[in-house]
């Protein structure tokens, strides 16, 4: 007998694994996607779909090499979309854009100064500090999950963490410069 | 000078205070549902080009006319129910034709908050209304009533008083109602009512702590009245390695049924709440242990369920041939095991045995 098997009719099926990865996982990746929209209700939308995503193409992310590592490229890929298609709108919209925040005045009011200077780094750059400083992914590690090569991880990495030094978001003190 | 170690001390104080609500399990597969659905069409409507080039071309090569393919009808969004939420509208949309293979889904949506529910996945009991919800933890709640062909309507009764019934929609030859509520707020009570007019049942909903969700389990005939009091319980609470952070697993009973969850601080990829798990308050088969379960958390892995009042104790063999005595904690008359398994192990055998020592029941 599995820990698995507990509570069910016999053998785990695939939603019943997908389950208990989902709910293992949900408050890592809703912290990890706050890390790159600072918005608690946009992080909690992308990591829903990050795991309907995953939901989707089970067979694929249970057999991955790390299921941990796919989801975080799903949900990266999620964002860098949504990115994009809320700059196509704001570009051609015949509306005034929305606010970036629209859902998420409370969370605005609470985010730390290290998250707002987080993002006003490029997409990429957040990514790789994410991955690099949150989840602990070695450069290697962060490149497959970002399918780029290490040497981009680097050199996103340092010009990252050059300017989070700079920012004026982080001269308070609250960071050693 | 920041560096990598300040900086990733920082990014976990900042993350780490976010407090993530429960999962929504229900919406999100709905969702993927769906996703997996349009992967199908789109795989569909590819093979059909395919087959469509391969009999038009050689068609068109010989002077003749090939048919182009087509991806099928327009689709049309049609608003089902809105409302407005602090100034904001709701709505729950859904998309005429249902995509090809997939189900009939439906989108409720507030602001960026999205919430897509999968209707032919609801679960059809022979209770009056079975009930999804989903959607923004922190903004605002969906909720799909679908009513059992006698009922009429039901009218919802919010933890702060309000009461409302909502319209009832026809989709694919099924009623719902369908409504939102800020996330904050839960249902204390929804009342089913039948097609003369008058109430068939009512249900008390489990709401999560900060109503995430609210749960049903039990549906009591118009005219009784509900006996089982409220109490909640801790029934187990111990630190985990490595860093000593706290867990608890907490017994909430009631007029709801039986719920059990297991709540982790923050700082742990296992989660901050699992659960809850709720059942009726009619106790497990002393010859049964199905309701015994484990809750991930991190690497490692709370056992926890509901036994049989007569179980005087249950022996879990690990993998490691190690075993492990669990006496019952009896809370409001109901018996429950619990402990903690260290990274690594799993479970071997699971038996259950009365006061004389006879075993009950056994899982393995």
């Amino acid at each position: 007998m599995r820990a698995e098997g507990f509570g069910g009719d016999g053998p785990k099926n695939g939603e019943a694994e997908f389950r208990e990865f989902a709910i293992g996982r949900w408050p890592a990746l809703v912290r990890f996607a706050y890390g790159l929209t600072g918005d608690a209700g946009h992080a909690e939308d992308l990591a829903q779909i990050t795991l309907a995503k995953a939901y989707a193409s089970w067979a694929r992310v249970r057999r991955a090499d790390d299921p941990d590592a796919y989801v975080r490229r799903i949900l990266i890929n999620a964002q860098h979309t949504r990115f994009r298609k809320r700059r196509i709108r704001e570009a051609t919209g015949p509306r005034l854009p929305e606010p970036a925040t629209a859902d998420g005045t409370d969370a605005l009011d609470q985010r730390s100064d290290l998250i707002a200077a987080l993002l006003q780094l490029p997409p990429k750059q957040r990514a790789v500090v994410m991955l690099r400083y949150w989840d602990g992914l070695t450069e290697t590690q962060a490149a497959a999950v970002l399918g780029c090569s290490v040497g981009t991880v680097k050199s996103q990495a340092s010009r990252a963490l050059a300017k989070l030094r700079t920012s004026p978001l982080l001269q308070d003190g609250s960071l050693p410069c | 000078m920041l560096n990598d170690e300040t900086l990733e001390e920082r990014l976990h104080q900042d993350l780490d205070r976010l407090q993530p609500g429960s999962v929504p399990m229900e919406a999100l597969i709905g969702r993927g549902r769906t996703i997996k659905a349009r992967r199908r069409a789109g795989f569909a409507a590819g093979l059909a080009a395919v087959a469509a080039l391969a009999v038009g071309a050689p068609a068109a090569l010989s002077g003749g006319g090939g048919s182009p393919a087509t991806s099928g009808a327009a689709k049309r969004q049609i608003v089902l129910a809105s409302g407005t939420i602090d100034g904001k509208t709701w709505s729950f949309v859904t998309e005429e034709p249902a995509p090809k293979g997939g189900c009939p889904g439906v989108s409720g949506r507030w602001g960026t908050t999205r919430a897509d529910f999968c209707l032919g996945l609801m679960p059809v009991t022979t209770d009056p209304v079975s009930l999804s919800s989903g959607g923004g933890l922190s903004t605002v709640n969906f909720f799909i009533a679908r009513l059992r062909p006698d009922v009429d309507h039901v009218t919802v009764t919010g933890t702060d008083g309000g009461v409302q019934t909502p319209a009832v929609a026809t989709v694919s030859g099924n009623r719902y109602e369908l409504f939102a509520l800020p996330a904050k707020q839960g249902i204390a009570r929804l009342d089913a009512i039948g097609t003369a007019g008058k109430l068939i049942a009512y249900t008390i909903p489990y709401n999560e702590p900060e109503h995430a969700r609210s749960l049903i389990q039990l549906w009591y005939p118009a005219g009784s009245t509900p006996t089982q009091a409220v109490v909640k319980q801790i029934i187990f609470s111990g630190t985990m390695p490595p860093a000593s952070t706290p867990v608890t697993a907490t017994v909430d009973m009631g007029p709801f049924g039986v719920c059990l969850l297991v709540s982790v601080p923050q700082g742990l990829d296992g989660g901050s709440k699992l659960g809850p798990d709720c059942h009726s308050l009619t106790p497990p088969d002393p010859t049964s242990l199905t309701s015994l379960r484990s809750y991930p958390i991190g690497a490692r892995k709370l056992f926890l369920g509901e036994v049989n009042t007569a179980v005087d104790h249950v022996d879990v063999t690990f993998s490691d041939a190690s075993t492990t005595r669990l006496t019952p904690i009896r809370v409001g008359g109901h018996s429950f095991v619990v402990t903690f398994v260290a990274a690594g192990l799993d479970y071997g055998v699971v038996r259950a045995y009365d006061a004389s020592g006879k075993q009950l029941a056994a899982l393995s």
